[in-house]
């Protein structure tokens, strides 16, 4: 017995602390400042992954197979399934609901707020660095709040990391009452953010500007129609004002382009500009489009970028952080699981938006021409396209303006077929679908074998195209056109001069398109927009591929092979007015407290 | 007091089993931590068999050799693998969905924890007894470790008398229960034909062409039986022990060395290029007793083994998965020249995998240790004594290889970068090791005063475990328990028992968890009113109620990189982000560490807490016939479960709490009947055990429908969509769409043949949202067995048959044996069944198809969970057949021997069952390397 009673005495030291490796807890975390930082990188890189391969919900593909960009993919990606039967409450390929991972926005949303929660208790830290870090974090919050608000509409309003004993009984907050809240993070960031750039090695965390840009872009969405709207796109009786404003009011356009204009402001006072390096002037045509598009999208640090998502990886087999870069990068560099992105090409639908160099309307084959045409018919035409066309794909029988010469990047080395291709006749029959009019050259030029990319979150293009549009809501045609043509003149085109509303208003539309192709854009563009077509060809409706005819027994991809080509439907897309936001997970609608969007 | 134990030791019958009918000297006694009781002294449902009994199951694996003897124990045999051949245990079926399924039992061994690897490779020689220790009495003293029951295992000891050898030895020869064989080729291709035309719209293309199918039936076409060439009709079996025991009050011992040597089932030598499956197994174990000084009691135990494991050098799951999935036509073993055949698709030629890759080998060691003092205080006071033990239990893992490579060939040309190497030996590698030391001091007093007996103790035990793992590799717990029995004039009795248990697991202020017993007993053939009755020799009534804790949980299982078996959780850990990364920089960015939480942690995660009810009743009736009943209750709380139901914006799924309730509740009855009519005796005897559990509440995500729930059902019921027979051409329109009016399935296009599903909620769409219960658990609710015996002029004749009732089964749990070719797949006869309509081919099997139309596709209609592919596990083997004689004294005393028997036994021989008897599956090892029957001759001898 006395011995027991010894035995008990030890029991701190014999039922210790677990004896674990390879973990670190939460005092260790924010014991330094070193551990700290690493938590806040983990937020970097998971908050700002929103909607980028790897980063959404759908486990294989990118958002632009559901935008009526490119081909939809296999059968087993997301993306395919989104297109054949519409958004699921139950997800699809990995997603717990729609084109979307719901619960990981939150899961890294309370990430967010624990850093800023617990930074203060870092002891080798500066006060004016925990001050920024809080900032950081609140501006994180506010970019994952800004993609769910325009996917879903009203959202639960969630201020801190939750204990489980915490009444969690909250319900999604109107629409202006969650626009509300993510001005309000935004505003909070700005202000705790350091004052210009962070020092070279730092370059990619939030800088006032970015999340400026984050508001200028809530706020675009909050002005378009789709929410800015006395009716929403489908009646949800008494929550109506989840999923639109009630009423439609011009101010929210003049809203927006104050925030957009202090963008400007704020890149113009820190050395951010539009790429436009040719010196032609004002108005005109530049000379270098090719290269100042190519540099602006493409290059790592360029002075357009605001902000860019920074996960360099080079391993081809981490999954997923190489997502990304595994979907956006079709050449031969790429040697993973090479085959899965073969379905990914560019649908004639997307490729009729592209302007020829001049800025004329280009003339494609059409469904129901009396005949094929001529391979040289093709390639003429390809060849006058403008430089954001070129700059951005690799199809049958045109090399990759992007990286010539470099082999991986060569219609010599692609290793697969570009185009739909065959060699029985059979117009106008199709020989497949999938690869279209070619493959996404985009975010790699001047790359050489670099397989890695920084995918842009924000460029100054888009502030110059939210103004143009904003404008020309705005009754303001001039200066409409003012910001559209510094986007068309940098790609080379000539100046716009129209200026009815509606006209200018399609125009401005088509040209974020074209200058914005497989950027993660259009899929919530063209639903907020509401544009008329949306189901006939744009998200849903017929989707259009070309097709190849080559001569048996040579290589199919280089011009010398190919015969002649015509244009043939692919394949229907489902589309639903429901789908204009997206579900919220049956698994969370279940809980009764969260209310679905209508429709699903 | 010692004279008061003989007298209520002169009760007869049996305390707890059936299986104790013939062995008379443990009937006295019930075994039970800190102290054994007497049968009129127990108040617990405990279950026990002698190691006579078990050796009549013939295998090396003690786990195997548990099957029927045992109220309240459920056996589930796994594969016959030699050295991988351990069985499923379940003490009372499911209490638990937190640690669910099988195997969550604890074992003990002469009063010390130690594991299933343990256990499994004891022979019976070296086991006094095996306990099963099932109520809120019997566990009261386990804490945290009691929840799922325990068994418990006594180990021979000598005993005062003359030196006294045993010898048993036994051989034979093992085959396989059952093999479930893929078609020839020739059925195969014509199968074939309607999958691949199916895929293609119902048009007739056939890949194999009349030429192939008639090469196939004239024999010339390839047609390889994988089977056959891989396995031979048997493997031979061993096993020997040889017992010596004696000594006199000063010491006493028990040394017995075993030995078994296992073959599998391949046709392969054993030799320096290759092996067959073998086990070798060595245990010694020396068991000795010192009595010093009136005052000193010492027990020295040391078990030792050795287990070697050989096998080819090509894991056997894999190569019963590629015998399962190669088809016959596929090629022949041989390409030209003698070169093993083999393709890009079907790279491991099954010969190749056990002739052509070398052999590998593990070693397992394992030493347990015991010593216990005990010092007898009665100078103190009478009865009180102190006894200190301690153990230690070691266990090592090493591996050897020989391996070498072949080259694949097909028609004459290599097929895959494998080149021909010659054999090259491994080093010898650790693998593996576990280290477990145990601490108890005990303090008991036993004491009777007049009608009074009492028996006490307190006990303090600590463990100390160190064994592989990241998360997980070390448990420590401590242990202060005590119990008090106290019968009064042998017609009442009352026990008393508590455990406070600490455990490292958990928050250092919620580390500690106290858990009490209380339970009684009536010998009602004790009172007046019955003394002497005719009839009724004897009559008890028990009741226990208490709690246990249960410590384990498979819920971190969860968490993508924290399986710590429900440890650690009150901290908040951080791991080196798994996802990757972050950059900062601008010209040359630079990488940055990322650091993410792993889960929510909750300083009060605990041990889930079992509140356990139990009734029981014993009686013997005209000495002839024993029975004993017990109906249990277990109400299982703060079952460690992930909170499914915090909302998503909570921002993290990953939060484990105590908030899973389940109710398990049943009854185990046992009986036999022993006589004898002049010479000739004989036995009946029986059991029959019964469980149902159900989950009251795990957080489950209130679903569209309550029919969806798995709340409110049994732990495992298959959840999954209603059958209802097979699309029919007519339920289609000309373009091969679905009449409006049906339900469309959410699973891609259907065509006739299809598997058509209820759409219960009736919105036109069969999905998720029309899923319900479609069949029972894995878990039989009902485990019986039955046996008789009987002896005549030295010969004995013993059979016992064992079954469940009540699992179901899940086929496509068999998915090589049940999907017909997808993924290049194989075809057995189940594929015979399907739907086909070919008028053209003289094919119509729309009226009696059973099973969906055939494809070569994945096809995510049919070939999901549905009431289909859900079939009843109900099954009963002979588990066992003897016929032995028994020389006479006549003899004996000629040859100097005490004892001399021989016996040939069958285990296994025969099972019925409707899997069997429809899939040709059987029904406890459905897929995989198959169970064994064993045909044995033997002999056992004493001097």
């Amino acid at each position: 017995m006395i011995g027991s009673l010894g035995m008990f005495s030890c029991e701190d030291y014999f039922l210790q602390k677990p004896d674990t490796s390879g973990t670190v807890d939460l005092d260790a975390v924010y014991g330094s400042a070193k551990n700290a930082n690493a938590a806040l990188m983990n937020c970097y890189r998971n908050i700002l992954l929103h909607g980028w391969p790897g980063g959404w919900g759908v486990g294989h593909g990118s958002l632009s197979s559901i935008s009526g960009e490119n081909s939809r993919g296999y059968s087993w990606h997301g993306t395919y399934k989104i297109c054949a039967s519409g958004l699921s409450v139950n997800g699809t390929d990995g997603s717990d609901g729609g084109a979307d991972s719901y619960s990981n926005n939150w899961a890294n949303i309370r990430k967010c707020f624990i850093v800023k929660e617990n930074i203060d208790k870092v002891p080798d830290m500066t006060d004016e660095m925990k001050g920024y870090i809080k900032a950081e974090c609140t501006g994180l919050i506010a970019y994952r709040y800004m993609g769910m608000f325009y996917r879903y509409g009203g959202l639960p309003i969630v201020t801190k990391s939750f204990e489980a004993t915490d009444d969690l009984n909250i319900t999604r907050s109107d629409l202006q009452a969650t626009l509300d809240y993510i001005l309000a993070l935004c505003d909070e960031a700005i202000a705790g953010l350091p004052q210009g750039k962070w020092s070279d090695d730092q370059t990619g965390r939030l800088t006032k500007g970015a999340v400026m840009a984050i508001k200028a872009r809530v706020l675009m969405f909050a002005a378009r129609p789709l929410f800015n709207s006395a009716t929403p796109y489908l009646d949800n009786g008494a929550n109506n004002n989840l999923i639109c404003f009630g009423k439609e009011d011009a101010n929210r356009w003049q809203t927006a382009i104050t925030a957009n204009e202090a963008v400007l402001t704020w890149a113009g006072a820190n050395g951010y500009e539009l790429i436009n390096t040719g010196g032609a002037g004002e108005g005109n045509a530049n000379p270098k489009a090719l290269d100042d598009y190519g540099t602006a999208t493409s290059t790592p640090g360029n002075k357009e970028t605001l902000l860019a998502y920074k996960a360099d990886f080079t391993n081809q087999w981490t999954w997923p952080g190489s997502a990304i870069f595994y979907y956006l990068n079709m050449s031969n560099l790429w040697t993973n699981n090479r085959w899965d992105t073969d379905q990914l090409g560019l649908l004639t639908n997307f490729l009729e938006n592209y302007y020829r160099a001049d800025g004329t309307e280009q003339s494609w084959p059409k469904v129901g021409d009396s005949a094929p045409r001529p391979i040289s018919d093709w390639l003429d035409r390809i060849n006058n396209m403008e430089a954001r066309f070129k700059a951005d794909h690799i199809g049958p029988g045109y090399q990759a303006a992007n990286n010539p010469g470099v082999n991986g990047w060569t219609l010599e080395s692609w290793n697969r077929s570009l185009g739909n291709y065959g060699t029985a006749v059979k117009f106008p029959n199709s020989y497949g679908d999938g690869k279209g009019c070619g493959f996404s050259t985009k975010y790699y030029y001047h790359a050489g074998s670099r397989v890695w990319f920084e995918p842009p979150l924000f460029r100054l293009a888009e502030t110059y195209l939210n103004l143009a549009e904003a404008y020309n809501e705005a009754n303001d045609p001039t200066k409409a056109l003012k910001n559209l043509n510094k986007v068309r003149n940098r790609a080379g085109l000539p100046s716009i001069t129209v200026t009815e509303k509606t006209a200018l208003r399609k125009i401005i539309q088509r040209e974020k398109a074209i200058e914005y192709y497989n950027e993660n854009q259009r899929y919530f563009d063209v639903k907020h927009w509401k544009l008329d077509n949306i189901a006939n060809g744009i998200i849903g409706g017929q989707m259009r591929e070309m097709q190849f005819r080559y001569i048996s027994g040579k290589s199919a991809n280089l011009a010398s092979s190919l015969i002649e080509y015509w244009d043939c439907n692919a394949y229907v897309c489902y589309w639903n007015p429901k789908m204009f936001l997206e579900p919220f997970p049956q698994s969370e609608v279940d809980k009764k407290t969260v209310t679905q969007n209508p429709g699903y | 007091m010692f004279s008061l134990m003989v007298g209520s030791a002169t009760a007869k019958g049996n305390p707890a089993s059936v299986a104790d009918t013939t062995e008379n000297k443990s009937s006295s006694v019930v075994l039970g931590r800190l102290f054994n009781t007497t049968k009129d002294g127990n108040t617990a449902a405990i279950s026990t068999v002698s190691s006579e009994l078990i050796y009549k199951n013939a295998s090396p694996n003690l786990t195997n050799t548990l099957f029927g003897y045992l109220p309240g124990l459920t056996v589930k045999q796994g594969s016959g693998e030699p050295g991988n051949d351990k069985s499923n245990l379940l003490i009372r079926g499911v209490g638990s969905y937190g640690f669910g399924g099988y195997d969550v039992c604890k074992y003990f061994v002469d009063g010390f924890e130690v594991n299933s690897n343990y256990i499994q490779y004891l022979t019976p020689a070296e086991i006094e007894s095996v306990s099963v220790l099932k109520d809120a009495a019997a566990l009261a003293t386990f804490g945290m470790r009691g929840a799922n029951g325990v068994i418990w295992i006594e180990t021979k000891r000598g005993k005062v008398g003359k030196p006294t050898v045993q010898i048993q030895f036994r051989s034979g020869m093992q085959s396989a229960t059952n093999i479930n064989k893929p078609l020839n080729s020739y059925d195969f291709a014509n199968l074939y034909n309607q999958a691949i035309s199916n895929d293609n719209g119902g048009v007739w293309s056939p890949k194999y062409l009349d030429a192939d199918l008639t090469a196939y039936k004239n024999g010339t076409g390839v047609n390889v039986d994988w089977y056959d060439e891989v396995f031979k009709n048997s493997g031979k079996y061993l096993d020997g022990d040889i017992t010596f025991s004696g000594g006199n009050r000063g010491a006493r011992y028990n040394v017995v060395f075993g030995y078994t040597n296992q073959d599998g089932l391949y046709n392969v030598e054993n030799g320096d290029q290759t092996s067959n499956l073998n086990l070798q197994k060595y245990n010694l174990r020396a068991n000795l007793d010192f009595d010093m000084l009136k005052i000193f009691e010492a027990r020295v135990d040391i078990g030792g083994r050795i287990e070697e494991n050989k096998r080819p050098n090509y894991a056997t799951s894999s190569l019963m998965s590629d015998l399962a999935t190669y088809p016959s036509n596929i090629y022949n073993v041989f390409d030209t020249d003698q070169n093993y055949s083999g393709t890009s698709i079907y790279k491991n030629n099954p010969v190749g995998s056990i002739k052509g890759l070398g052999w590998y080998s593990d070693h397992t060691r394992i030493l347990q240790g015991n010593f216990s003092l005990k010092e007898k205080l009665d100078f103190l006071l009478s009865g009180l004594y102190l006894k200190e033990a301690f153990s230690f239990n070691s266990y090592t893992l090493s591996t050897y290889s020989k391996t070498k490579n072949y080259a694949r060939y097909y028609n004459g040309a290599t097929t895959t970068t494998d080149q021909t190497t010659t054999i090259v030996a491994s080093g010898y590698g650790s693998a593996g090791m576990e280290d477990w030391k145990q601490g108890d001091i005990t303090l008991g007093w036993d004491g009777n005063f007049e009608k009074s007996v009492l028996k006490s103790a307190l006990n303090f035990h600590s463990s100390d475990y160190k064994g592989d793992g990241y998360f997980g590799y070390k448990y420590h717990y401590l242990n202060f328990n005590g119990r008090v029995n106290y019968t009064y004039d042998n017609r009442y009795v009352a026990d008393l028992g508590f455990s406070y248990f600490g455990n490292d697991a958990y928050a250092p202020s919620n580390r500690w968890g106290f858990y009490p017993t209380v339970s009684g007993a009536w010998i009602a053939s004790n009172e007046e009113f019955l003394k002497g009755n005719s009839i009724i020799d004897y009559l008890k009534f028990r009741a226990s109620v208490g709690t246990t804790g249960g410590s384990d949980s498979g819920e971190t299982g969860n968490l993508s990189s924290f399986s710590s078996n429900g440890r650690y959780l009150y901290k908040q850990y951080y791991a080196s982000s798994y996802i990757g990364s972050f950059y900062t920089g601008n010209s040359s960015p630079s990488w940055q560490t990322t650091l993410v939480p792993m889960f929510v942690a909750n300083e009060k995660a605990f041990a889930e807490k079992s509140l356990k009810y139990n009734i029981g009743a014993e009686l013997t009736m005209f000495d002839k016939l024993n029975v004993t009943v017990d109906a249990f209750l277990d109400k299982r709380s703060d079952i460690l479960t992930m909170d499914n139901s915090l909302m998503g914006y909570y921002g993290n799924n990953y939060y484990l709490a105590n908030i899973g309730k389940m109710t398990n509740k049943g009854f185990e009855i046992s009986a036999s009947y022993t006589n004898k009519i002049g010479k000739l005796g004989y036995n009946l005897n029986g059991m029959a055990s019964y469980s149902k559990n159900k989950i009251d509440y795990m957080a489950e995500v209130t679903p569209a429908y309550d029919y969806n729930a798995k709340t409110g059902r049994a732990y495992g019921t298959y959840i999954g969509l209603e059958s209802d027979g097979f699309y029919q051409t007519t339920d289609f329109d000309a373009d091969g769409n679905l009449k409006d009016g049906l339900a469309v399935p959410a699973f891609g296009k259907v065509q006739p043949g299809d598997l058509k599903y209820k759409n219960l909620n009736n919105d036109n769409i069969i999905d998720q949202n029309d899923v319900t219960a479609i069949g029972k658990t894995p878990y039989a609710e009902w485990t019986y067995s039955f046996g008789a015996g009987v002896n005549y002029c030295g010969f004995d004749v013993n059979v016992m048959l064992q079954g469940t009732v009540g699992s179901d089964v899940n086929l496509l749990d068999n998915w090589n044996q049940v999907v017909a070719f997808v993924n290049n797949g194989n075809a057995y006869d189940i594929a015979k069944g399907a739907w086909a309509y070919y008028p053209d081919q003289n094919i119509d099997t729309r009226a009696t198809a059973k099973y969906p139309r055939l494809t070569t596709k994945n096809n995510e209609n049919n070939y999901r969970s549905s009431s289909f592919w859900i079939k009843s596990g109900d099954f009963m083997r002979i588990r066992n057949v003897e016929l032995g004689y028994s020389f006479g004294e006549n003899v004996l005393d000629k040859c100097g021997l005490t004892k001399l028997r021989i016996y040939v036994n069958a285990t296994n021989p025969l099972t019925v069952s409707s899997l069997l008897k429809d899939y040709n599956m059987d029904p406890e090892v459905m897929s995989g390397y198959p169970a064994l029957k064993t045909y044995n001759a033997g002999i056992s001898l004493a001097f």
